[in-house]
């Protein structure tokens, strides 16, 4: 049984579908990935998780964290279970911290949230926290205010505050989109270290492509709400499958070292992710797709093969899987061959 | 930099030069509205304090000759109204009636205007819709007249008065709050805080509450202000507090001899009008201190 386990997961508001019958599964210490557009559904995806879909949108189909069915649970022991259980990280870490609360006060309340520790011993785990997100002298910066930290270093107490309960999972929606590339990297160490560390399993949200290469061990490509292809890291850079995940890997500029290459034009994809509401019949990503046909009229079906899936019916994922992907079990060794 | 040269005040290398050199006043240099409004306070409030020990005894005796002239009998130095009552003494023992009535007010007023406030703009919904109709429901009737109403039903008491000044200016504060905590409400750390499993309550407390307050310190101090001149209106009006002093009530009684003996009427007007300023100076000063919009001067 896997950590989380979804099924079916469906966000609606009145009409407009946001995300679409979503499945998908996290072991525990395992990175999914959550790669798509904006307006892909995947914030969506990450507050129906919890049940915090803003009132009008509704959240159908099934989460199950260790067995708990979350869908069914009353609101009073979900509230248990956020933060406890199921810790989430925000993309903004300028406004992730309260100005007029000191940092040590801020991880403590989280510490105490869920644990009947007293000040005493909240504030000395929070210290601990501090240094497990690697604050230098985390003792002497419990008592600063988030305006003397950095946008890094309050992206790291923001971390701190989601794992103060060693959750089973932790959710990074865009953790490094508002950060500096060094600190970007610095940030992904770092929640790649937690989840080793802590065994948790690890939903990072991102739209950048560097991001998933670095850190995660699947990949789950989300395109209006429906979930368009699903591999494995290595097997995702080296044959993406879907239309849609080759067009965004062409997006994608290419630095090389020596010799530049031959000046090329960015293969931008042409028009929008479609409005929730207003998403095409058929598959959703035709009228962008240069390889559309008379096909793409019907909703593709998810074809699965092993843990690979997509939904394109040009593909035809059985002939495909004879050509095998290496299958690394250590990410640093593909990682060096990348 | 005129900031570097010691140009402030009117004391050469005074006490004030040395008094703002020090690290918890520095800031106030930036604003001189905070400081001239800080002064004046205190010295409305040292007068409220000492009334009793430098005119002990009724202010309302008779304490000499009717209608003396301010300067002209060295026993009474703001001279005596038209019934021989000591001016100095009377004022004196106004300014603390003022000061209560003015902070009790506006006390009044933050609590309910704060607590409508924030629950408005939490929880939003209903529950702002109905507090915001009952906030109009009390900025539509004119406020002055409101609290006339109020002081007619109550019977005047220097704790009715405060109650009715403070009951009908709380929908402002109401409204400020509501659109800070509207704000507060969308932020990061509240959306982390209700992750994290808190109940509403502490999410209000820690967060929505603390980071919404900003524009009411500044609010706060030109309400004291307010309720002080309504206050004023209302004794003016003889619909004070019949047993004690006002500056309101002076100005009142003066008002017959004003073409004879203007001072009786003057003397607690001007008492009113450096009150109320100081509490302006005060909101002003703040305002430019803690608005990072207002350049430094």
């Amino acid at each position: 049984m896997s950590l989380l386990e979804v099924e079916d997961l469906t966000v609606r508001f009145g009409d407009a579908v946001v995300v679409d019958r979503l499945s998908f599964s996290v072991e525990a210490g395992e990175t999914l990935a959550i790669v798509g557009e904006s307006g892909c559904g995947k914030s969506m995806t990450a507050l129906a998780l919890t049940r915090l879909v803003a009132p009008p949108g509704r959240i159908g189909g099934r989460v199950r964290l260790d067995g708990l069915d979350l869908t069914g649970l009353p609101e009073a022991r979900m509230r248990a279970v956020r933060g406890d259980r199921i810790g989430i990280v925000f993309q903004d870490p300028m406004s992730a911290l309260n100005p007029v609360l000191t940092v040590g006060e801020q991880v403590a309340e989280a510490v105490r949230a869920h644990s009947p520790l007293g000040a005493r011993a909240a504030r000395a785990r929070a210290a601990e926290l501090l240094d497990l997100v690697h604050i230098p002298d985390a003792h002497r910066r419990l008592d600063d205010h988030p305006h003397r930290f950095s946008g890094g270093m309050r992206q790291r107490v923001a971390i701190a505050i989601a794992i103060a309960a060693n959750p089973a999972l932790l959710i990074a929606d865009e953790p490094t989109t508002a950060l500096d590339v060094t600190i970007q990297a610095q940030i992904l160490c770092l929640l790649d270290e937690l989840r080793r560390d802590l065994g948790m399993g690890l939903i990072l949200i991102t739209h950048d492509l560097g991001v998933v290469a670095e850190t995660a061990d699947r990949v789950l490509v989300m395109y209006a709400g429906r979930k368009v292809e699903e591999q494995d890291t290595p097997g995702l850079f080296a044959a993406p499958l879907h239309p849609y995940t080759r067009r965004l890997m062409g997006a994608k500029p290419r630095l090389t070292l020596g010799e530049p290459p031959p000046r090329q034009r960015l293969q931008e994809i042409p028009g929008l992710v479609p409005l929730p509401g207003a998403i095409p019949p058929g598959c959703a990503f035709a009228p962008r797709c240069a390889d559309a046909d008379a096909g793409c009229a019907a909703v593709p079906p998810l074809q699965r093969h092993g843990r690979a899936a997509v939904a394109c019916h040009k593909v035809d994922l059985a002939a495909r899987a004879p050509r095998q992907i290496p299958r690394w079990t250590d990410r640093s060794q593909w990682r060096a061959a990348e | 930099m005129s900031l570097s040269t010691p140009t402030h005040g009117g004391m050469p290398g005074g006490i004030l030069q040395r008094l703002m050199r020090t690290p918890g006043l520095r800031r106030l240099r930036g604003s001189r509205a905070l400081l001239v409004g800080l002064l004046l306070l205190a010295a409305v409030v040292a007068v409220a304090l000492s009334a009793g020990l430098l005119y002990p005894g009724d202010p309302r005796d008779m304490a000499g000759p009717a209608g003396t002239w301010p300067g002209i009998d060295a026993r009474f130095p703001l001279g005596t109204d038209m019934l021989g009552r000591d001016m100095a003494a009377a004022m004196a023992h106004s300014a603390g009636t003022s000061l209560t009535v003015g902070i009790a007010a506006a006390t009044l007023a933050l609590l309910v205007g704060i607590a409508a406030g924030v629950l408005a703009g939490y929880f939003g919904g209903a529950v702002d819709d109905v507090l915001m109709r009952i906030s109009e429901l009390f900025q539509t009737m004119p406020s002055l007249l409101f609290t006339i109403i109020l002081v007619v039903i109550l019977g005047p008491t220097t704790a009715s008065i405060s109650f009715a000044i403070g009951i009908t200016a709380w929908p402002q504060i109401a409204r400020l709050v509501r659109a800070e905590a509207v704000r507060v409400r969308r932020l990061d750390y509240v959306d982390a805080a209700v992750t994290l499993g808190m109940g509403h309550g502490r999410i209000v407390l820690l967060h929505v509450l603390p980071n919404s307050l900003a524009p009411v310190v500044v609010a706060a101090s030109i309400l004291v202000a307010q309720a002080i001149l309504s206050d004023a209106s209302l004794s003016f009006l003889g619909l004070g507090d019949p047993n004690g002093m006002s500056w309101g009530s002076m100005v009142g009684a003066g008002r017959p001899m004003l073409r004879t003996a203007w001072y009786m009427t003057a003397l607690p007007g001007g008492a009113i009008f450096l009150t109320v300023m100081g509490f302006m100076l005060i909101g002003n000063g703040l305002n430019d201190l803690l608005n990072p919009r207002t350049p430094v001067r």
